[in-house]
């Protein structure tokens, strides 16, 4: 944890003893009219991706159809994986198999953190729980999530159940492994003032461990999502009826390269859509530990 | 019996590489109510040693702490720390962090709020209640530090170097700021501190604790009215006083170790650990 009391991310810091205000920058402290070098680098993202998918697109369709059909089918045009994408989102089948996937991805993931974060808190501040459950989280946490999909299909057969059990499997040692940090990060000094105010264990463990380890709470929950949304799509390529991983499998079944690959581009969307709300909700929450700042 | 006793207090460490280091022997003094105690020597000398022992941090290989005729046993808010990193609890703001002590005694909100209050006008906070720690200057995190340790209506003040991670000017600042909280809130204070202009600007008695292991060199009764000048000749003459015992307390200490030869016995055998392993 830091404590700083020089400039802080752009945020001026109190300068001296005695009348002082403490400014709050707001969108007055960004310079005025058309910033160019902003926005020569917002284009210049935008510029090579416009150019990529324009060489992708006349690669398919111009000079793929000459050498072999086939290849112009497996390398779609982007247009065309638009169009798709287009229609199956005006007929609701787009949205159906998003709310599929991220229902099972925000239902394994909180379930994980309620369980994961105050067993972490307890093996971080208890020497002795971390002696008798440490060497069973080192015995499981090196298996690969991906690798319980076979027994997992074996006991809970096809569907929302079973995906949900891989998405808990992998999202729990990163929010485990980081709040376990968080714990053992905290600052010494503040449990001994702490304990020097009176606290009793459990307000301690409340009011000072627990907020001591959000910072790396967090981190592991950022984490953890980010491994759920890769797994429901690994789940749901072998065991489901619905959702995004099911959506890519089925559309390899009939040769839908378009569909494969705007699926694709949905599943990426959607995996920095979650983290940038988590990172919004962490900005919020953590307001002591960023300082308070605008977002970029 | 005066209200601290510390009697005949001694503490050894285990180091990382087995060695033993004794870092205080044979301490004893004695302090009255409402007496402000600088205990004053080099950085190493075990005076932070000793303040955690009375904090109750640290338990003692020898000897004890009396406060208030009850000897100490674990830390408690009776004997309130002001730390020289603040230890400031990042995530509450300064109203919360100066509350925390009064919302472990389960103290009512209101009543709570009446007191927070009080001491954030004592140390002139006010207009800062809502602002997390992160968003003050050094000077003023002491401050809430100070009102924190003052909330709980501690029977005694610990203060380990709260002013060493301050600039020069502030430090100043700070220490007539505590005078006069102080002389408004009469309280018990032992005041660490490596700085002998500070330890005559403060106290009523400055103790010198030096030398490796530490122990008491000498005690200096400082009965200059406050606010002092360090100008002032008697100032001087107290300050060369407290200086040359520490001095004198080092010039055996550099004999002390040269004689053990203490620096290349220890890489020697560090040497030999490796070669072991």
């Amino acid at each position: 944890m830091k404590i700083s009391t020089t400039a802080y991310n752009g945020r001026p810091s109190v300068p001296s003893e005695g009348a002082v205000q403490i400014q709050v920058p707001g969108r007055s402290a960004r310079p005025r009219g058309v910033n160019f070098a902003n926005l020569e680098k917002r284009l210049g993202g935008l510029a090579s991706i416009a150019a990529l998918m324009g060489f992708w697109e006349a690669l398919s369709r111009l000079v793929l159809p000459r050498l072999d059909p086939q290849f112009a089918i497996l390398v779609p045009p982007p247009s065309r994986a638009f169009m798709s994408g287009l229609r199956a989102l005006l007929s609701g089948e787009l949205l159906r198999h998003i709310l599929a996937s991220s229902e099972r991805v925000l239902l394994a993931w909180s379930v994980v953190a309620v369980i994961a974060i105050p067993l972490g808190i307890a093996i971080g501040w208890w020497p002795r729980v971390n002696r008798f459950l440490g060497p069973i989280v080192e015995m499981v946490r090196p298996i690969p999530p991906i690798a319980w999909i076979p027994i997992s299909i074996l006991w809970f057969g096809i569907g929302m159940t079973q995906n949900v059990f891989i998405i808990m499997i992998g999202a729990f040692f990163p929010i485990l492994i980081n709040t376990v940090h968080g714990v053992r990060s905290i600052e010494p000094i503040l449990i001994r003032a702490a304990l020097n105010l009176g606290a009793p264990p459990w307000k301690l463990l409340r009011k000072v461990v627990l907020y001591g380890a959000l910072p790396n709470i967090f981190t592991g929950l950022r984490i953890g999502l980010g491994v759920s949304w890769m797994l429901v799509v690994a789940a749901e390529l072998v065991a489901a009826t619905s959702g995004l991983g099911f959506m890519i499998e089925d559309a390899r079944n009939f040769l839908r390269t378009d569909i494969i690959f705007m699926g694709m581009v949905i599943i990426g969307c959607m995996g920095i859509l979650m983290e940038r709300i988590l990172r919004r909700v962490e900005r919020a929450l953590l307001v002591w530990y960023h300082g308070a700042q605008h977002h970029e | 019996m005066a209200f601290v006793v510390v009697s005949d207090l001694s503490k050894t460490f285990i180091s990382k590489n087995q060695m033993v280091i004794a870092a205080l022997a044979n301490v004893s003094l004695e302090m009255e109510r409402n007496q402000f105690l600088c205990i004053v020597g080099p950085s190493g000398g075990g005076k932070s040693t000793l303040l955690n022992i009375m904090a109750g941090f640290e338990r003692p290989s020898q000897g004890k702490v009396l406060v208030g005729g009850h000897e100490v046993k674990g830390p408690s808010p009776s004997r309130a720390m002001v730390f020289q990193e603040f230890a400031l609890f990042p995530w509450f703001t300064v109203r919360e962090n100066v509350a925390f002590g009064l919302e472990m005694q389960s103290m009512s909100k209101p009543e709570r709020d009446e007191v927070v209050s009080h001491y954030l006008d004592l140390v002139g906070l006010r207009r800062f209640a809502n602002n997390f720690p992160i968003e003050l200057s050094g000077g003023m995190k002491q401050r809430v530090a100070i009102a924190r340790a003052l909330a709980v209506n501690p029977e005694m003040l610990l203060m380990d170097e709260p002013f060493g991670g301050l600039d020069s000017h502030t430090r100043g600042f700070m220490q007539q700021e505590l005078l006069r909280i102080w002389e408004k809130e009469r309280k018990t204070v032992a005041f660490v501190t490596h700085s002998i202009d500070e330890a005559i600007t403060l106290a009523d008695t400055v103790a010198v604790i030096a030398g490796r292991p530490g122990t008491v060199r000498s005690f200096t009764k400082v009965s200059l009215p406050r606010p002092r000048e360090e100008a002032d000749p008697e100032f001087v003459k107290l300050k060369v006083e407290v200086r040359s015992q520490i001095q004198a307390a080092s010039l055996s200490e550099e004999e002390w170790e040269t004689d053990a030869g203490g620096v290349g016995r220890e890489s020697r055998w560090r040497k030999f650990r490796l070669f072991a392993r």
